[in-house]
């Protein structure tokens, strides 16, 4: 069974066709990413998968259940986790704490009173350890560099246990050897739970060397691995003048 | 018939005096989300300015009347540019630092001036006689003079390139900006217009009202529902704010006593923020109001109440070191070493301390601030002096007093709380309704003599005893050790209590939820319910040490005071916001400091406390314990530099 489908999905905002007819379907333990100009929708299909917008037409199945319907929180729970594009972190809490605060979201009101428990300080520590801040544990959040500050978000994603990840643009404003790091570690993470990456750097694209989707207009124009699609003339001619594929 | 159109007279001429005053409050909050507490002083110093010009013999009213506006604008605009224009981007600062400028202005009225009532003459007098009956001709003139001020005021934001401007750097201030707008001069033009409106105010009804330095704070607390009922920054909705307001008052007044239609109009006021957020005339305001009200504003002024470390140890391990053990043998060996005056003196600043924490509790850590704890503190100490009065003789009258004293706050926190909370009304929204709320709770105890003692305060009422009721009672009273003993308990109790929640991860939310409450809701979490939960246990306390102060203190209605919630915001800034331990400390400071100073300065005690306020937003937002924290933090530095240069 699929992570997740998406089928002949369609999304208008009044005349405008933001997603038309998209298909897609995300394997478990997949890691895919989206290209596409500007305006092609991308953002838009996260809104549709997380449900801060519901698709005019066709559905939306996570492990084979219906979306339809439920709430973000909702979808939250049920584990899809969402980093935005600007980092939403708590500027005043320590990067420890951050993560402690995104775990404890749907815990009852007797845990958050009562003291730490070891099984959340270990997963805390598991999630230190994948965004490589484990050295940095204790510093005020606000305090970090931009980089850091999306790895964090990224973590804060993670400790919240989801169970397909999706990534707008987690490498926006970072530096080349940033955007390297983030690269490995997004690989990492992805050995074990799905995700979709939405990317415009395409230096980042091609050192995960997946699978990718590219989408124009609402529409999927492309999909597979890296390499054919660098050949694909049609994608080339939507990233006109873009060479680096 | 005669008493029908009375009535209707009175309430319009109260409503046109409240849309008035009101009209400068609502165009400097629509354009910039700043709430000026100096409002009212604004309104008072226009009185002033026309009873001022009297005494001088100029030609009575009519020079005051065009001075009036004119002066107070002056002090607007001297406001403005030496201190507002700092604040702007930190909505909750602001309300602090024009509450200082406020009462440092009240101040100066009473010591130049003097505390005395004053009185202007009247310029109109005479009767209109129609249908039978007559009504003074000087308020029917102001209900006049009120309806063309509104209607130049609509024209010259609509009608007017001023006006344009002022439209355009509310919508985006940026964008009018990068069009060549001095956005800047506009801040300034519409400070300055709503100062002299309040002016004109004060002018106007300067010589029907006692001219006093106190005479802004009456009006104020409504002016401020006129503004939110109305619908923020919406100038018809003042209107409709004010006719609503003025009109309910005076129809309620013809039945009942005043107080208690006060308490009415404040009742109807919550209920329609619960209802409509946006006012009753408002459908989407101005951004930055609207970012007023859903508490995002405050967002940006983290900075100052961000992190605190603790006192001298920057790792939590030793926090509980040296400094509690210092204290608690402190608290511990006092009794031995002082007399029983300084004992007495000590109890009560321990309970100021723990409504200190209690503040601090929501103000430090959430974000919350309430200009209404000390309602809080004094229905606390009213439930169990008013319990010992009346039933005192029953054995156990003392816990009945005490569950009074805890759940009496916590019913009112959870009733304001729901009503605010859910409804997103948070950040300096909500400090001005507990504003309003604490204005008028405090005027009902002072008018309802029979029963709280108003400002003479409740004498003779029993010991509160405890103990096993009928068997073993212990007395707690003034003078005593024990007394002293069972205070400095609680609050060490309380403090541990306190401490352990804030360390645990629901502090970590509360100061999250003050970081973003957007993104905390996007985890999962139910950010109102949390705000809820932390203001009733805060006020609980409140109501605790409110109890506490009963045995050691004077009930009487100046606890409930606004000034006593401002002395506790006080306590709270000097020993630093977000620290328990600050709170407590910056209660004892500042008490013994009031104490021992000379009387000289106790005559300008307040005058001291409303510049402390200017000051401390300023310059030094973290108080007592930030300081101590950066200065270790300096030592630290220098020491590891030390250690890595050997």
């Amino acid at each position: 069974m699929n992570c997740l489908e998406v089928n002949n999905v369609t999304k208008r905002f009044g005349g405008l066709i933001a997603i038309q007819d998209l298909n897609l379907q995300i394997e478990e333990k997949e890691l895919r990413c989206i290209i596409g100009p500007n305006g092609a929708g991308k953002t838009t299909l996260f809104n549709l998968i997380c449900g801060n917008l519901e698709p005019d037409e066709g559905q939306i199945l996570f492990k084979g259940e219906s979306l339809r319907g439920r709430s973000v929180a909702e979808r939250s729970c049920l584990g899809i986790g969402r980093k935005f594009q600007s980092p939403g972190i708590f500027g005043s809490l320590s990067v420890r704490e951050n993560l402690e605060v995104a775990a404890l979201g749907k815990a009852s009101i007797r845990k958050i009173t009562s003291p730490r428990d070891e099984k959340l300080k270990n997963r805390v520590e598991d999630v230190l350890a994948k965004i490589e801040l484990m050295d940095k544990r204790d510093i005020v959040a606000q305090e970090l560099s931009h980089g850091e500050k999306q790895w964090l978000e990224i973590g804060m994603v993670l400790t919240s246990n989801p169970s397909l990840l999706l990534l707008d643009e987690p490498t926006a404003g970072m530096t080349s050897a940033e955007t390297h790091r983030t690269s490995e570690m997004i690989q990492r993470i992805c050995e074990e739970i799905p995700a979709i990456v939405i990317e415009h750097d395409l230096k980042f694209v091609r050192e995960i060397g997946r699978n990718i989707t590219v989408l124009q207009r609402g529409s999927v124009l492309a999909e597979g691995p890296i390499d054919e699609i660098a050949k694909d003339e049609t994608v080339r001619q939507a990233y006109l003048g873009r060479a680096v594929l | 018939m005669e008493f029908v159109i009375t009535t209707i007279f009175n309430g319009a001429s109260l409503a046109a005096v409240l849309i008035l005053i009101s009209l400068g409050l609502a165009i400097i909050f629509g354009l910039r989300g700043v709430i000026n507490l100096a409002h009212g002083e604004f309104f008072m110093l226009g009185a002033y300015t026309v009873w001022w010009t009297e005494s001088l013999g100029l030609p009575a009213f009519w020079t005051g009347f065009v001075l009036a506006p004119i002066v107070v604008a002056c002090i607007g605009w001297l406001i403005e540019r030496s201190f507002i224009r700092f604040l702007y981007d930190r909505p909750l600062e602001t309300l602090l630092g024009t509450w200082g400028v406020s009462i440092v202005l009240r101040e100066l009225i009473r010591i130049l001036i003097g505390p005395e009532h004053r009185y202007a003459t009247q310029p109109i007098t005479g009767q209109l006689a129609m249908f039978g009956f007559e009504y003074p001709l000087y308020r029917l003139a102001i209900i006049a003079f009120t309806a063309v001020v509104v209607t130049l005021v609509i024209l010259l934001f609509t009608r007017t390139d001023f006006g344009l401007r002022v439209q355009a750097t509310i919508r985006d201030r940026g964008m009018a900006e990068a069009i060549g707008i001095n956005t800047s001069r506009i801040d300034q033009s519409v400070f300055v217009l709503g100062a002299g409106l309040a002016g004109l105010a004060g002018a106007v009804m300067g010589p029907v009202i006692a001219i006093n330095p106190n005479m802004g704070l009456d009006y104020f607390a409504r002016t401020f529902l006129v503004v939110i009922i109305g619908g923020i920054g919406k100038i018809l909705g003042v209107v409709g704010g004010g006719s609503l307001i003025g009109m309910s008052e005076a129809g309620f007044s013809a039945f009942l006593k005043p107080v208690v239609a006060q308490v009415i109009v404040l009742a109807m006021a919550i209920l329609v923020i619960r209802l409509r957020p946006q006012g009753l005339f408002g459908k989407t305001s101005g951004s930055a109001a609207k970012e007023v009200v859903s508490g995002t504003a405050i967002t940006q002024s983290k900075g100052s109440s961000a992190r605190f470390p603790s006192l001298f140890f920057k790792n939590e391990k030793y926090d509980l070191g040296a400094k509690y053990v210092f204290f608690l043998v402190l608290l511990a060996i006092f009794p031995g070493l002082i007399s029983s005056y300084q004992l007495d003196l000590l109890s009560k600043f321990l309970t100021f301390s723990m409504l200190a924490l209690s503040l601090d509790l929501i103000w430090g850590y959430a974000g919350i601030l309430s200009f209404a704890h000390s309602v809080f503190f004094g229905l606390g100490s009213y439930g169990l002096a008013l319990t010992l009065k009346y039933w005192g003789h029953i054995p156990g009258a003392t816990y009945i007093g005490l569950a009074l004293a805890v759940g009496l706050p916590s019913f009112l926190a959870l009733i304001i709380g729901y009503a605010m909370f859910f409804r997103r009304v948070g950040g300096v929204y909500f400090a001005i309704v507990t504003f309003a709320l604490g204005g008028i709770l405090h005027s009902v105890t002072i008018v309802w003599i029979r029963f709280t003692g108003g400002l003479n305060g409740l004498y003779g009422f029993p010991n509160p005893r405890l103990g096993i009721p009928g068997l073993w009672e212990v007395e707690i009273s003034t003078g005593m050790v024990s007394t002293y003993y069972l205070i400095a308990a609680v609050l060490v109790l309380i403090y541990i209590l306190t401490h352990r929640l804030m360390r645990s991860p629901f502090g970590q939310i509360l100061r999250a939820i003050n970081d973003n409450e957007e993104r905390m809701e996007s985890f999962g979490y139910n950010v109102p319910a949390v705000k809820l939960v932390i203001f009733v246990i805060s006020c609980a306390i409140a109501g605790i040490s409110g109890a506490l102060y009963v045995p050691v203190g004077f009930v009487s209605a100046d606890i409930m005071g606004i000034l006593f919630s401002t002395s506790a915001i006080v306590w709270v800034a000097v020993g630093g916001r977000g620290t328990l331990f600050g709170a407590v400390l910056g209660a004892l400071v500042v008490n013994y400091l009031q104490v021992y100073m000379s009387d000289v300065l106790v005559f300008y005690w307040y005058l001291i406390i409303g510049l402390f306020f200017v000051f401390v937003v300023l310059v030094w937002p973290d108080g007592i314990i930030g300081i101590f924290n950066r200065l270790a933090q300096r030592l630290n530095n220098r020491l590891k530099v030390r250690y890595e240069l050997s």
